[in-house]
């Protein structure tokens, strides 16, 4: 590896529904690009390179981001490298930069999420496609049927409830309400989360995302062309995706995420991580469905198998616990496509460069985990270890 | 999928296809799959038959639709390919150091642009010498598939090569380009 890749800036929007959204996609992608170089102290002719993506079947392949990307006021020339791969593309974003940079393709390259739901008329009925057409579409299931699944089974195996689901949705909400860029900012509590409109057993819609538009935006920088950029550097220690079969019958185990357990191992190889739970102090997991939070947490090794939900409720992942989780109130509170893929790693980069809005900011945060999953079964993950690097 | 010489007569005859364009002028859209396995040179060295090496890469995407360079200016992106692939290749005179080029040309008109921007308007180079997309053009591979076309050339000639092509799935024809400069072995 030639060089190593540093999270150098970071901009983001604040987030609403698609209807009260005022802002074009342009707008909203313009605003968190010129954000990050704002915020980095980068000239937009230090760029050499643009990643960007889009989410088939919620937007026009690959023509939104192409086209968005001329329109940013930064010339018709720089390379742009699209990314494709469904929910994940906005965590792959970080992947295929940070390669990029480490290969010495590229020095400086800009990382866009875009709103991907934007003006989309009916995303349910769009995001329903996506489930297999032999048995699961011919049953009626849809996205939050087979988002399900999993707590379901983890039910079954390890006796929770309802009530133990809703803590996790209880918690985000908590940490959005402190989160301006969030899109819902309400608290609720575990009665309110339960009483909500029952969606598919576990699961009520107080447990499910809302569809949200906003847009974010990262620079990626080889580490040694980073000495003139203003926030400390956040180096990218170590990345990897994994993934499952895309039918659900390819999963060995709907009770455990056994594919990100699999990878949390590899990537904690990768960055000499020996007891996650001791050595993280900002943690932010894509859990669109609050039941995820709970089951991510145990593949990730801070809690064991049916401890994930204890390990909420004990407090220990609030923003005064020993391992704050989503302090931005994650896709639960906003979910913004590509944007909201994104933001995991944005959010982590805020927090270890001491620069996150202050009311949500751990004190003294040196390393953090950003993870990101898609895939109708959430067959496709990523996961990376970021470090704060302090200047001597 | 198209193996048979044909003479300017035969292009005439072949069916329209819109405006001045007949099918014989076009890419053969055919199916099929290309797979590469790409090493480092430490490890190609350990392999049986090690084929080619890839020297340089490049990659460009347009202006906007609506800005109209895909018209004024259609090989713009393949010229930024290019230069990015040569500097990479540490290739200063594509014309005098390059034997053969596989390329993509959606259209006849594409053909003089394309090898102007990959600098081989003015050279000794073969072009297309497996016939090119108008011998086969199997839609996603294509570009995979020039690249094989190129390093099997090399096979069999030695030298340099360059494979370029373009996404037509994403754009105008010529919006997005990819070059690649390979090495015999």
């Amino acid at each position: 590896m030639a060089n190593r890749a540093v999270i150098a800036g970071v901009g983001i929007t604040a987030a609403t529904s698609p209807r009260k959204q005022t802002s074009s996609a342009g707008e909203l992608v313009a605003e968190a690009v010129w954000a990050a170089l704002e915020h980095a102290g980068a000239a937009p002719s230090s760029l050499d390179g643009i990643v960007i993506g889009n989410i088939d079947g919620f937007e026009g392949t690959v023509l939104g981001a192409k086209h968005l990307v001329r329109r940013l006021g930064l010339g018709a020339e720089l390379p742009v490298t699209i990314v494709n791969t469904g929910g994940t593309t906005g965590g792959n974003l970080v992947q295929v930069a940070a390669r990029q940079v480490r290969s010495g393709d590229r020095r400086r390259v800009l990382c866009i999420g875009g709103p991907t739901f934007f003006g989309a008329q009916d995303l349910q009925a769009a995001i329903n496609t996506n489930s297999p057409m032999i048995v699961e579409q011919p049953l009626g299931m849809g996205a939050y049927h087979m988002g399900a699944f999993y707590p379901s089974a983890y039910a079954e195996r390890f006796g929770a409830t309802v009530e133990d689901f809703a803590v996790s949705a209880v918690r985000d909400h908590e940490h959005a309400s402190r989160n301006p860029y969030a899109h819902l900012r309400n608290t609720l509590t575990v009665e309110d989360v339960v009483a909500a409109k029952p969606l598919s057993y576990p699961m009520t819609m107080a447990m499910v995302c809302p569809v949200s538009t906003s847009a974010n935006a990262l620079l990626i920088s080889a580490e040694s062309g980073a000495g003139d950029l203003r926030p400390t550097p956040v180096l990218i220690r170590a990345m990897a995706t994994s993934a499952d079969p895309y039918l659900g019958g390819g999963k060995n185990d709907f009770a455990a995420m056994e594919n990100l357990a699999i990878l949390a191992h590899k990537v904690y190889q990768l960055a000499d991580v020996r007891d996650p739970r001791a050595e993280f102090d900002v943690v932010e997991v894509f859990s669109p469905y609050a039941p995820m939070q709970p089951m991510q947490l145990e593949a990730l090794g801070f809690a064991p198998p049916g401890g994930g939900i204890e390990l909420i409720r004990s407090g220990a992942t609030r923003i005064d616990g020993e391992l704050p989780v989503n302090l931005s109130g994650g896709p639960l509170c906003t979910n913004a496509g590509v944007a909201g893929e994104l933001a995991p790693y944005v959010y982590v980069a805020l927090q270890l460069m001491g620069d996150a809005p202050e009311q949500m900011q751990v004190p003294g945060a040196r390393r953090g985990l950003a993870h990101g999953t898609g895939g109708t079964f959430f067959q496709f993950e990523n996961l990376a270890v970021l470090e704060r690097q302090e200047r001597s | 999928v198209r193996r048979e010489a044909v003479t300017a007569a035969d292009v005439q005859a072949s069916a329209p296809v819109n405006g001045p364009l007949r099918e014989l002028m076009l890419p053969a859209g055919c199916t099929g799959a290309v797979a590469v396995v790409l090493g480092s040179l430490a490890r190609a060295r350990r392999a049986l038959n090690p084929r080619a090496v890839l020297l340089g890469w490049g990659q460009s995407t347009g202006d906007t639709t609506s800005g109209g360079q895909w018209l004024r200016d259609p090989a713009a992106p393949a010229r930024r390919a290019a230069a990015e692939a040569y500097r990479r290749a540490g290739i200063a005179e594509a014309a005098d150091q390059v034997e053969a080029v596989e390329l993509t040309a959606a259209t006849p008109a594409l053909l003089a642009p394309t090898l102007d921007a990959l600098g081989l308007a003015k050279s000794r180079a073969v072009v297309d010498p497996s016939g090119g997309a108008l011998s086969a053009y199997p839609g996603v591979a294509n570009g995979a598939l020039r690249l094989l076309e190129a390093v099997c050339w090399l096979e069999k000639h030695g030298g340099r090569a360059v494979a370029h092509s373009h996404d037509t799935l994403t754009g105008c024809v010529a919006d997005t380009a990819t070059v690649l400069v390979l090495e015999a072995v």
